[in-house]
């Protein structure tokens, strides 16, 4: 075979050669390999691995191996067309550093917390893995075991893990990593309108006649919605782009209305808008009437802090999501105090910029679409923007139609399929119930068939609040799958690491790749990935999207999914629930997890004969039953009937992608809005039907300062975020060699002024140090970020330069988010 | 408490070595080359971007290329577009740049126009330079043309 | 050196066209090239070789043959080489 490659090597060069010189090719030296069984590669559909804009690949396959992908040409989302790092998907598998085996620390042959990293069989993995969490469950109850998962799980990785600590464990304290990323969105679509998720989509940029971006660096982060921005700004003339942020940066290139703001401020200046609006007599008072409330919230509500600091002793209404009922002109007079001239002020905006920002709000003849997210979300008031936003676009009436759309942009693939419908958080059950109310936590009981009283009424501890419970011994045994936290959580010296590494807890993290996370574990399992897997994921226009598996993982590498059911079958109900709860239901005793929750008939209704005979399904063929079939199916249960309707499953194996709700095969692009959501009362024409009366809430809510901000020692405003090349922590783009030599490192951006004046130049070596810890790297004054004096900005996607080591865990105290755009630093040669 | 950095590559040898059972290790996160969490090393030098205007193999024929030469200061925003100084239809006899994609001229619809379209204004979005950082992990990834060469070879001998 | 290192390269040759015959004839009777097109003038020439050092020899070896005008490389493939991998 060495000898025919070598020819082929051969061929190719005089080929090549030939072609230069521009002489035909010799018959032998044909480099043209046809035969169409030689030359046919196989082609699936798939949603991209990476963002929440859920743009469609075809993925070609060759002798099990990925060779190439391509933008689906038949997808309204993308068109046929990726970003770079979607162009380089049929490479993030093959990283040479795959974990093919699970690894368990140990020393003299036996896990030990300081131990070294040894290949064990799964077998004994799940045996210590299981031990622990047993021991831990018996010391100290169902609290003391937590899983931390991921918006870039399927949904049905989700459903399943949803299952096995609220229904098995019967523990709460299961959290996605979307916590950081879209709880604050979450948060401000249950105030304003009852149910989450965007009521418009994708079609509204094709509609439109203003963008506004607010704190969203699209051109990056969600590059292919920007190339459909791009595309009707240059193709209508009178479209109008306005960018808000801390920093200047790619969007700026098509803004018309450009505005760099101090941090914090887009609060003032939302309230500003409001106020111009009122002022200029451009509210839309019918709209108003009909289909709003006035509520004035609760002000001083605290920064999600350890409750035993400073500024949470101080808050006067510390996590209050409280209100009151108030009149329009109460809510008038509120925003008067926004005038354009202290709010310039406050905000380092020229008056005119703001005057010319809200014009486009308050014409009625201009639709606008208001595109923000980890600006408004990774923010200490980040569900007060969210209201805030939603108040401008319910004060001029222009929502739920197309063109008129405050749309939230969702960060990863499926925060909204997975973590935010499937319900992964420590207060939520799927369909955006609550484990809090005692009607949401029956009807999960009987979909699971399970005794009344499983699930517990006191949620879960949120993922900040999971590391702080680590760190102090509270949580024993923890799981981390399908994410980077040593890398993404915020303040990793204080609470992140010593978490992890605190001798009384076994953390196990389940990863394709070896990360910082997966070093800091004591059992780290080998995950399969993608398309080593069927599975189903939802963006943020709520269209889910299936994909077959197309290629075996690596060694012994597993799904989740997998993982989560088969370490299912090492409990019994004997051991894991309380006597009353057994007594209430003799029927469940002395059974496996797996039996209860997985094989109970229900749950696993779909047999092996229905999955597709053109595709492997591991995880099916293993279980016995179509696996990821009748857990959607099952999943499905919580939202149909109930405006999350999901489609019957083989209709995604179909389509490129519907979006829910879909009633009668009919998907709804609208919603809110009579004639195009199906849940709309007939006659009402706007419908907010997540309130009871049907009516959205117009909140008044103040500007209140960050809770952290630059002093005379640590003067610069830190802000953290992401580059296009890179996804998040980089586990995947950094092994893919194109993308790493594109970006190799994480530099920080600086003005040039701020740099001199520090007696820095390009290219030097700083120290990024706040008063929890300090990073190095190199400065950057002429990159395509440009911060003004005062601020600095260092992506987080490189595991050699943690600035989560810096940042500060406050979090908005509704949501529970980290405000990851907010901190003071100082920056010194190193 | 600062580290001697590995290589990248090197690291991935010494982790590589450990799954396959032969070597036990403490510091797994080969993208963090050997540092502890709880330290941290010198950061890299901000490596050139490549200017040699050669091209590189694209690992299938969809892949955008690489841009081969340094784009320092090319602005491409609503009031220029530096790319399309040489990358245009008509400016390519002078500059002897390739031209863009004929892909580049359909709008969403797949209908062709006569220019450029707006949807593929951003030419960064899909096409990045390449800096010469040699710490890059090795990538198992195939061309597809040896896969194809493999089987033709493998039926030879059949 | 690794074992079973190979390496191959292919130039375009330029002559004058009445002597591209000859000089294909004089390259063929070098160690490690072989002449596979030759069309007024233009040369299609390959090098193989073991090593690095030995190919920059052949290649080298190429522009001093009596009736070359220029050599162009064009395209160098290896296997097996140490480091080849990692760019």
């Amino acid at each position: 075979m060495t000898v025919s490659r070598r020819e082929f090597m051969k061929a190719n060069a005089i080929a090549a050669a030939a072609g230069v010189a521009g002489v035909s090719v010799p018959a032998m030296a044909s480099n043209v390999v046809t035969g169409e069984d030689l030359t046919s590669l196989v082609w699936n559909k798939a949603p991209c691995r990476f963002c929440g804009t859920g743009c469609s690949v075809n993925v070609a396959t060759l002798d099990g191996k990925v060779v190439a992908t391509h933008g689906d040409i038949n997808s309204p989302v993308n068109k046929g067309i990726n970003c770079v790092k979607g162009y380089f998907l049929s490479k993030i598998m093959y990283g040479r550093d795959r974990l093919q085996t699970p690894l368990l620390r140990k020393r003299d042959g036996k896990y030990h917390k300081e131990g070294d990293f040894t290949p064990v069989s799964w077998d004994e993995a799940f045996d210590v893995m299981a031990e622990k969490f047993k021991a831990a469950l018996k010391a100290k109850g169902p609290t003391s075991v937590g899983m931390f998962g991921s918006g870039q799980w399927t949904a049905m990785e989700g459903y399943a893990a949803v299952k096995l600590m609220k229904a098995g464990f019967r523990s709460n304290n299961i959290e996605p990593n979307a916590r950081h990323c879209m709880a604050s969105a979450v948060g401000g679509f249950m105030r304003t309108f009852g149910i989450d998720e965007p009521m418009g989509c994708y079609d509204d940029i094709e509609a439109t006649d203003a963008f506004v971006l607010w704190g969203s660096n699209m051109a990056e982060m969600h590059p292919i919605l920007w190339t459909r921005v791009t595309d009707r700004r240059l193709s209508a003339s009178h479209v109008k782009v306005a960018v808000l942020s801390t920093f200047r940066h790619r969007c700026f290139d098509l803004a018309d209305i450009d505005m760099v703001f101090t941090p914090q401020t887009d609060l003032a200046i939302l309230n500003y808008i409001a106020n111009y609006i009122i002022s200029n007599k451009k509210v839309n008072h019918d709209f108003v009437n009909k289909h709003t409330n006035f509520r004035r919230g609760d002000t001083d509500i605290g920064y999600g802090l350890r409750d035993d600091h400073p500024k949470q002793q101080a808050a006067a209404n510390p996590n209050s999501g409280g209100s009151k009922p108030m009149t329009f002109a109460e809510f008038a007079e509120f925003v008067s105090d926004y005038d354009e001239d202290s709010v310039s002020k406050l905000s380092g905006v020229p008056v005119e910029r703001l005057r010319a920002l809200a014009e486009l709000y308050a014409d009625p003849d201009r639709k606008v679409v208001s595109f923000w997210t980890m600006g408004f979300n990774q923010h200490t008031r980040g569900v007060w923007c969210n209201n805030l936003i939603y108040n401008i676009h319910l004060l001029t009436g222009k929502i739920s139609t197309p063109g008129n759309s405050p749309f939230s942009l969702t960060g990863q693939p499926s925060a909204c399929g997975t973590a935010r419908e499937v319900g992964t958080f420590s207060h939520r059950l799927p369909a955006d119930m609550v484990v809090a109310n005692e009607k949401h936590r029956e009807i999960a009981e009987k979909i699971w068939r399970l005794p009344a009283g499983t699930i517990v009424a006191k949620p879960g501890f949120h993922a900040v609040l999971q590391n702080r419970k680590l760190k102090d011994g509270d949580i024993n045994a923890y799981w981390v799958q399908c994410n980077n936290n040593m890398q993404a959580a915020a303040n990793i010296n204080e609470e992140a690491y010593p978490g992890y590494r605190n001798p009384d807890n076994f953390i196990v993290v389940s990863d394709p790749y070896p990360t910082v996370t997966a070093e800091a574990a004591d059992l780290v399992l080998p995950t399969a990935m993608w398309i080593e897997k069927e599975g189903v994921y939802g963006n943020a226009e709520r269209r889910t999207q299936h994909w077959f598996q197309m290629i075996e993982p690596p060694g012994e590498s597993r799904s989740d999914m997998w993982q989560v059911i088969e370490f299912s079958k090492r409990f019994t109900t004997d051991e894991v629930w309380s006597k009353e709860l057994l007594d209430a239901s003799p029927s469940h005793r002395g059974k496996t997890l797996y039996e209860v929750l997985f094989a109970n008939g229900h749950a696993n209704r779909y047999p092996l004969s229905e999955i597709s005979p053109d595709h492997g399904n591991n995880e099916s063929q293993y279980f016995g039953y179509y696996v990821q079939k009748s857990l959607f199916e099952e999943y499905a249960e919580f939202g149909r009937g109930k405006a999350h309707d999901l489609a019957p499953y083989e209709v995604y194996q179909e389509t490129r992608g519907l979006r829910w709700p879909v009633v009668d095969g009919k998907e709804t692009r609208w919603r809110f809005k009579e004639g195009s959501d199906p849940y709309v009362k007939p006659g009402s024409d706007w419908d907010f039907y997540g309130k009871p009366d049907g009516k959205a809430i117009i909140f008044a809510l103040p500007y209140e300062p960050a809770a952290e901000s630059p002093d005379d020692e640590y003067d610069l405003w830190l802000s953290t975020g992401r580059v296009l090349e890179h996804w998040h922590s980089g586990s995947m783009t950094r092994r893919v060699p194109e993308l790493q030599r594109a970006m190799p490192n994480a530099l920080v951006y600086v003005h040039p002024d701020d740099a001199s004046a520090r007696g820095l130049r390009r290219g030097d070596t700083v120290k990024i140090v706040s008063r929890r810890g300090e990073v190095r790297t190199r400065i950057e004054t002429r990159g395509r970020n440009r911060p003004p004096k005062g601020l600095i900005f260092m992506p987080w996607f490189d595991a050699s330069r943690l600035i989560n080591k810096v940042t500060l865990d406050a979090t908005d105290p509704l949501s529970k988010q980290t405000d990851y755009k907010k901190c003071a630093v100082k920056m010194v040669k190193a | 408490m600062m580290k001697q950095k590995m290589s990248i590559a090197a690291f991935l040898l010494l982790t590589v070595s450990l799954f396959l059972g032969v070597v036990t290790a403490d510091e797994i996160a080969t993208l963090r080359d050997g540092t502890p969490i709880d330290s941290e090393s010198d950061p890299a030098a901000i490596p050139q971007v490549f200017d040699g205007d050669i091209k590189s193999k694209r690992n299938y024929p969809m892949q955008p290329p690489l841009i081969p030469h340094d784009t320092r200061d090319y602005d491409v925003n609503l009031q220029a577009n530096k790319c399309m100084s040489c990358h245009a239809r008509r400016r390519t006899e002078e500059s002897q740049a390739p031209m863009i994609s004929v892909t580049h001229y359909m709008d969403r619809e797949g209908n062709f126009l006569a220019d450029i379209s707006p949807r593929r204004y951003f030419c960064n979005q899909c096409h990045v330079n390449q800096t010469t950082t040699r710490d890059v992990l090795e990538n198992d990834f195939r061309d597809m043309d040896e896969l194809i060469e493999e089987r033709a070879a493998k039926g030879k001998d059949d | 050196m690794a074992d079973n290192e190979y390496h191959v390269a292919s130039y375009v040759v330029s002559t004058r066209p009445e002597d591209g015959g000859t000089v294909a004839e004089r390259i063929n009777g070098m160690p490690g090239l072989e002449v596979h097109v030759e069309q007024q003038g233009k040369l299609v020439v390959t090098a193989e070789a073991r090593d690095v050092r030995e190919l920059a020899e052949f290649a080298t070896s190429l522009e001093d043959v009596a009736g070359v005008i220029s050599v162009a490389p064009v395209y160098h493939e290896y296997e097996n080489a140490p480091g080849a991998r990692i760019q």
